[in-house]
């Protein structure tokens, strides 16, 4: 009774410190209850694909073309000891929204790259779920991920014998602090013949962060009980074998690895930097507030479908990235770098260097007008070229539904894409890039548009032939 | 009317009690005075809170007066206390509420008191940039030691309620323990 009696008194305070609270203008929102919520699921994949596994085409042989980059010249060709990687290990630090800091902590991951066959969720379109702390309420379109590293394993080392290269040991890398088998190629996640050029070259590291497009945009609102970012990286068979040079106590030695493919940014031999080749793409969604699109008529093609704001071009380069960059005259050979204080690997050097200097002198003298133009003319020229190039590569993305298939016109098997936001929608299909390649044209558009005025509802199907 | 008289009877008990301490312990005396005080000490978010955020150093000031009760002070009390969490969000709860003070009577060198009240937390939480008040209900225990005088030295432990259940969609509510050491002067005013 007098328990009874001391909450009925309890509860009677509580009600008036309500009703105080209520004059004074006490706040609404739970904050307690927010801290201790999780509303926006971040979910990243590896595949080109949407949903699903990948289609594009797997190489076995990474000694030959196009698995192994024409970059590869120290040491080309056949060598049994280097195998396709089997596993990418990612080390991510840190996420933002927008610039604003919604996930600080270190995620660690190892995916299994398998055959064709069962894949980890990774790559077969499950995902793989990102922590997070709810950003604030807003929108956003885009986010940024900290990947601190990014390795494939089965990486090489060769040393040179004199007359050849002979293997030395298994490249190894810290990851998750120990010691593994593979290379970090998130160190070489820049472009020095491009980026350098730039003011702002001190903080180009590509890759922290990396900067993905969210396509439609991040409308997170705390009253949607769920809201789902997911982020798409082009992984899977999407995977070249490089070559890093480098001189280790006198020694003249190659470490072969493997990083994403250079297509859009074309890695040229006596390069080491194979930077901004990583293509991500990200999109929301709100569970039980999207439709679906199903897509008929379609015989072993991709399907892609972005909404009706953005413009196709941004979805293909018009040429390989190899032939646009060759298009770009003042492409002038890199200089060799200086090995340090051991006599044979200096005298090396130094006919590197006079090999550099013909080299240089051959393609300069190869430019339009080259003995014509004044040196300040040359050098607008240089930039106005390098500016050409960057603008034929810079705004490629990939697009937020992919799927790869076919489906007969009768709509008894379509093509679907799920979770879909309300909004229209263009669909367009193309056929399937080449090995470690993705959507380019010749330079017209690889895209064949299927309809352009796609009209999603929630809860509804749309039906595309 | 019943009930009148029995707090009126308690009240008076209490008075015949306490009235014999007063006049043995001169020292008190100095104790019964306004005080104004300081203190400096770990924060421990609790239970569901606890889940959520990290415990941390926070401080705090309070002032009391005296109540026509000896043993009764009135006080009020606010701190800052800024709390992080393992991700990224962080809590600053600035909370300022009254409370009664009570002297439990006991006759030892240390002073020691009991306290309870209520008021208003202000609540900031970043990085959502929630900023409001919630109202809030104390409780606490208080060993002092005099130095002097002047002041007192004490060791406090406080818990702290922060209500939101009256807010649509809540789960939760705050949840902190205050420990602290104290510092306080017995003003003459």
């Amino acid at each position: 009774m007098v328990f009874a009696d001391m909450m009925k008194k309890l509860k009677f305070y509580i009600a008036s410190l309500m009703v105080i609270a209520f004059f004074a203008g006490c706040g609404d929102e739970p904050v307690f209850t927010e801290m201790a919520t999780n509303r926006l699921k971040v979910v990243i994949k590896g595949t080109l694909e949407s949903e699903g596994t990948t289609n594009l085409n797997s190489s076995a042989n990474p000694n030959v073309l196009p698995m192994e980059d024409d970059s590869v010249v120290n040491h080309p060709g056949s060598d049994g000891n280097m195998v396709p990687p089997t596993e990418f290990m990612l080390d991510i630090a840190e996420l933002r929204l927008g610039g604003k800091k919604f996930a600080n902590y270190r995620q660690v991951f190892k995916f299994d790259l398998g055959g064709t066959g069962i894949d980890v969720p990774f790559f077969n379109g499950d995902g793989v779920v990102l922590k997070n702390d709810d950003p604030p309420e807003g929108r956003y379109d885009t986010v940024q991920v900290y990947i601190r590293k990014m390795v494939f394993d089965k990486a090489q080392i060769y040393r040179s014998s004199g007359s050849g290269f002979v293997w030395d040991k298994e490249g190894e890398v810290l990851f998750h602090e120990k010691s593994v088998n593979g290379f970090d190629f998130n160190q070489l996640m820049v472009n020095s013949y491009w980026d350098s050029l730039r003011l702002e070259a001190a903080d180009i590291l590509r890759i922290f962060p990396l900067e993905v497009p969210i396509i439609g945009g991040l409308d997170y609102s705390r009253y949607d009980p769920e809201t789902v970012l997911e982020i798409r990286f082009v992984i899977k068979n999407f995977v070249k074998k490089y070559e890093y040079p480098f001189y280790s106590e006198g020694l003249f030695k190659v470490s072969h690895y493997y990083a994403l493919s250079d297509w859009l940014r074309d890695v040229r031999a006596g390069e080491d930097d194979i930077g901004r080749n990583i293509h991500a793409v990200a999109r929301a969604y709100v569970p039980g507030k999207t439709g679906e699109v199903h897509v008929n008529g379609v015989t072993n093609q991709y399907i892609i479908m972005i909404p009706e704001s953005e413009v196709i071009t941004d979805y293909f380069i018009t040429d390989t990235g190899m032939n646009l960059r060759d298009a770009n005259e003042y492409d002038l050979p890199l200089p060799p770098k200086y090995p340090g204080n051991h006599i044979e690997a200096v005298l090396d050097y130094y006919l590197k260097y006079e090999k550099y200097k013909y080299d240089w002198k051959e393609k300069f003298e190869g430019i339009d007008d080259w003995d014509i133009l004044s040196p300040v003319a040359h050098y607008e020229a240089y930039s106005a070229a390098w500016d050409t190039y960057e603008a034929s590569v810079e705004n490629f993305k990939i697009a937020p539904f992919v799927k790869y298939g076919s489906s007969p016109i009768d709509g008894s098997n379509p093509i679907v894409f799920r979770n879909v936001p309300p909004g229209v929608y263009k669909v367009y299909r193309a056929n399937k890039p080449g090995y470690g390649e993705l959507f380019h044209g010749s330079p017209a558009s690889p895209f064949t548009e299927i309809d352009v005025n796609v009209i999603v509802n929630i809860g509804g199907e749309a039906i595309v032939n | 009317m019943k009930r009148k008289g029995i707090i009126f009877f308690v009240t008076l008990l209490i008075f015949f009690i306490t009235a014999d301490l007063f006049a043995s312990a001169s020292r008190k005396r100095y104790f019964n005075r306004p005080q104004l005080g300081i203190w400096f000490g770990p924060l421990t978010p609790m239970f569901e809170t606890g889940e959520t955020l990290e415990p941390a150093l926070g401080a705090g000031a309070f002032f009391r007066y005296n109540t026509p009760i000896d043993e009764l002070k009135i006080g009020f009390e606010t701190s800052y206390q800024d709390y992080n969490s393992r991700g990224v969000d962080s809590l600053r709860l600035i909370p300022a509420y009254m409370d009664l003070v009570y002297l439990l009577p006991i006759d030892l060198p240390v002073r020691m008191q009991i306290k309870g009240g209520g008021g208003f937390c202000h609540v900031y939480m970043e990085p959502d940039d929630i900023r409001q008040w919630d109202p809030m209900l104390s409780t606490g225990l208080e060993i002092s030691f005099p130095a002097g005088q002047m002041a007192n030295i004490a060791l406090r432990i406080d818990y702290l309620f922060i209500y939101e259940g009256h807010i649509d969609g809540s789960k939760n509510n705050g949840h902190v323990i205050n420990a602290g050491i104290s510092l306080y002067l017995n003003l003459n005013l």
